[in-house]
């Protein structure tokens, strides 16, 4: 028994050595969180510009060159440099954004997301981003309040779900409009924009002027960025220290073909039925009856359902949107009282008339370019199975006829009934 | 062998659960849906409708054995030979099921967490916790699986996630998306996911009242039926087929994305958790070896027995395998298990009438 029990205690001994996991250990200084990953697209080989931030990084490097750029023929090998450089293990299970500059944005990406999708750490939950200009220089930003710029890129985006200018996009999903035929993917356009601190602009301004465009500070085969800059420019210019986001950008595939503004991407939204908690600005073309001075309002889209139908004719697919919308007027630019009946209706007509010949240019824009965002070929597919073919799918949609039918319905118009302006004075 | 009966309906219940809900269900979709397409949750739950019926037979093949398990009552009803012969099979398939499972969930965490970590050392884990836990007993074992199901059970609401995030035109058509032959195809491709439910053959006898066998079985095979089917609903909806069909464990990388302010990756903590259910599963298929030697040979010592069998899977299931290869192995495995427990079921089951009528007329 004495025996068995030595045996056990040996046993015991000899299999913690087993189940220690000390393979795998690695001490967090070793250790270098991505938390955004830019990639840029240059016309001569190797073509890609991979840009790399991590917050250690970020918070000990200046300005400068607090972003690091590493010139490869792929992600994986610029990440691979990087990793023979800094001797660090590179982690992209925090990974906050993917952000993708205009010019590779055109460039297939597809062999960018399968060489991140082999880390096996990688976040699919990652946002995708397209910027203008270049990855580099959004990177570079260094927003308010010494803020991680992949944590302000990500609250831009939630914050910007409440208005729904811009849903985010999550590489997960990001992949999978990119694979299904009959459907494309719509990610969030966003630019840098300068700083409204007038006197911190003219310093670095003025810091900047003797030695032009910053460089350096790289490693790893890749310069590093400057504040902001852009390749080729020498002006200095006032750094940019936040980010707006200017539209939405359109994929076919896995490239972008074409970009849509702001109003454009929310009546595209609204085609969508996604734009619920949407502020629109629209103009209105003028009316003696209801808008004899001024022709732009806000409204705020409450409720939105868009029901989408198709018919086959000649082969043609003819799709027809209707919109049904309940709205609140955020202002009223008119002269008449709203509270009648006749008034609201003419208004609730004419907006609803607004709102479908806008929403008919953004859906015609946008299948003018072969792209799907609108999920149309899927509705294809399913109530015509026998004509859909989803390799001719991006011409047939450039040929599809559109007819948008909207309906609007204002629910709250404010608490006054007119304007409040000087009376007889 | 209990003297005494010491398993209740609900433990039972919880037995077939975890012996099944490990196995799998990481790659099922992806199986399913590479037959069946769109159709591949339907073809699921009609899997689970066919092994619900297998298990239904099986059930009523144990009552009529009471107090008696296939170890014992395989020789009496087949003779010695083929008896013995059935149990070697069985047997084989046991040791096969422990291996697969282990090495799958090892080759998956290796693959996705703990790289530079032999396989090895999570197969050591699994099988010193299975030896244990068989080696004191159905009864404890049943009480471990209460204990592994409730624990695993809240992860599954992280399949709300995926499915409001999903889209509901991936599922479109519902019926028409495979012809016949891919949907049945699909079907058998999920077998592989609910073999395990032959442990409900070796706690029968320890049921205190054999009567809510059935319930239990009905109830615990029905509700794995609709985790499998939520789950290949939720992937199908959120990956779509094309993507879909292009992963290796779609289950786990859709836990990846439900993220909390607290967790962000909610797949570490699922395979974590799901060590409990790894080694149910393991460990139902021990006993079940266990029980299977010592029907072949009466006199083994149960709990000798259970750590010889267990240190033979040690060094059976050393080394490294692609997770690749052992997804391709676990199908065939899966089809095997489903087809040795139907025509057993179809074959021992009037054997078994017969020899009731024998008895009762003795």
């Amino acid at each position: 028994m004495k025996k068995a029990k030595c045996l056990l205690v040996l046993g015991l001994i000899v299999i913690s050595t087993l189940l220690s996991g000390c393979w795998d250990a690695l001490p967090v200084e070793r250790r270098a969180f991505v938390t955004s990953l830019g990639v840029d697209w240059l016309p001569e080989a190797p073509h890609l510009n991979v840009t790399i931030v991590h917050p250690l990084m970020e918070e000990r490097r200046m300005r400068e060159n607090r972003v690091l750029t590493i010139r490869a023929h792929s992600v994986s090998e610029a990440l691979t440099l990087w990793n023979h450089t800094n001797g660090q293990h590179l982690s992209l299970a925090v990974l906050g954004v993917l952000v993708i500059g205009e010019a590779a944005a055109k460039q297939p990406l597809s062999p960018v997301l399968n060489d991140l999708c082999a880390h096996p750490d990688f976040r699919l939950g990652a946002h995708v981003i397209v910027t203008r200009g270049t990855a580099q220089a959004l990177l570079s930003v260094q927003p308010p309040a010494h803020q991680l710029i992949s944590v302000h890129l990500r609250s831009l985006l939630d914050r910007a779900i409440f208005r729904r200018d811009a849903p985010r996009t999550t590489v997960s999903a990001f992949i999978t409009h990119m694979m299904m035929p009959g459907m494309d993917a719509m990610t969030a356009l966003v630019s840098p924009i300068g700083t409204l601190d007038r006197r911190q602009a003219e310093k670095e301004a003025e810091a900047a002027a003797p030695n032009g465009q910053q460089a350096g500070g790289g490693g790893g085969g890749g310069a590093g960025a400057g504040g902001g800059g852009n390749g080729g420019e020498t002006a200095p210019r006032p750094p940019q220290e936040d980010v707006q986001v200017v539209g939405a950008a359109i994929w076919q595939g896995d490239k972008v073909v074409e970009t849509l503004t702001l109003p454009e991407a929310q009546f595209v939204y609204l085609a969508m039925g996604k734009a619920n908690r949407l502020m629109v600005n629209v103009m209105f073309p003028p009316d003696e009856r209801l808008f004899p001075k001024q022709s732009a309002m806000v409204l705020s889209m409450e409720s939105v359902t868009a029901n989408w139908s198709l018919e086959m004719v000649q082969e043609v697919p003819h799709y027809t949107l209707r919109l049904q919308v309940r709205l609140s007027l955020h202002n009223y630019a008119g002269d008449v009282d709203l509270s009648k009946k006749d008034n609201s209706a003419l208004l609730e007509k004419m907006i609803g008339d607004v709102l479908r010949q806008n929403t008919l240019q953004a859906v015609q824009k946008v299948a003018a370019t072969g792209g799907d965002p609108l999920r149309l070929g899927q509705l294809m597919r399913r109530q015509y199975p026998e004509l859909w073919n989803s390799k001719e799918w991006r011409n047939k949609i450039q040929t599809a006829q559109f007819t948008v039918k909207a309906e609007a319905q204002i629910r709250n118009i404010g608490l006054e009934l007119l304007r409040l302006e000087p009376v007889d004075k | 062998m209990n003297p005494k009966p010491s398993v209740t309906g609900f433990q039972h219940g919880m037995l077939i659960i975890s012996a099944l809900i490990a196995n799998g269900i990481f790659s099922l979709p992806r199986v399913t849906a590479e037959e069946a397409g769109r159709s591949a949750w339907v073809a699921v739950a009609v899997a689970g409708l066919a092994v619900l019926l297998v298990a239904l037979l099986s059930n009523r093949l144990a009552g009529l054995f009471p107090g008696e398990d296939p170890a014992q009552w395989s020789t009496k009803l087949m003779g010695p030979l083929l008896g013995r012969i059935w149990l070697l099979l069985y047997l084989v398939k046991a040791c096969f099921f422990v291996i697969l499972t282990m090495r799958i969930f090892s080759a998956i965490i290796t693959n996705r967490m703990l790289t530079h970590t032999p396989s090895t050392v999570f197969a050591t884990i699994i099988l010193v916790l299975s030896v244990l836990a068989v080696s004191a007993g159905i009864n404890s074992l049943a009480r471990l699986a209460e204990l592994s199901v409730m624990l695993w059970f809240p992860l599954m609401t992280l399949l709300v996630v995926p499915l409001v995030a999903g889209h509901m035109v991936h599922l479109r058509p519902v019926f028409g998306d495979a012809d016949v032959g891919s949907f049945l195809a699909g079907a058998i491709a999920a077998a592989y996911s609910y073999a395990g439910f032959d442990i409900l053959l070796f706690s029968y006898p320890h049921l205190r009242k054999p009567e809510e066998s059935v319930r239990a079985v009905l109830w615990s095979i029905g509700l794995v039926t609709a985790v499998y089917t939520l789950t290949t609903v939720a992937a199908i909806a959120f990956f779509g087929l094309e993507h879909l069909t292009r992963l290796l464990v779609p289950t786990l990388v859709m836990l990846s994305i439900a993220e909390t302010s607290v967790i962000e990756r909610f797949d570490s903590l699922a395979l974590f958790m799901w060590i409990g259910m790894v080694v149910m599963t393991s460990g139902t298929q021990l006993y079940m070896g266990t029980r299977l030697i010592q029907g072949l040979v009466p006199k083994a010592c149960f709990r000798k027995t259970a750590v010889f069998l267990g240190s033979f899977l040690l060094i059976a299931s050393w080394g490294e395998t692609p997770l690749r290869e052992l997804i391709t192995l676990a199908d065939l495995l899966g089809t095997f298990d489903l087809s040795f427990f139907t025509l057993s079921a179809v074959i021992l089951l009037p054997l078994g009438y017969f020899a009731l009528r024998k008895r009762q007329k003795q």
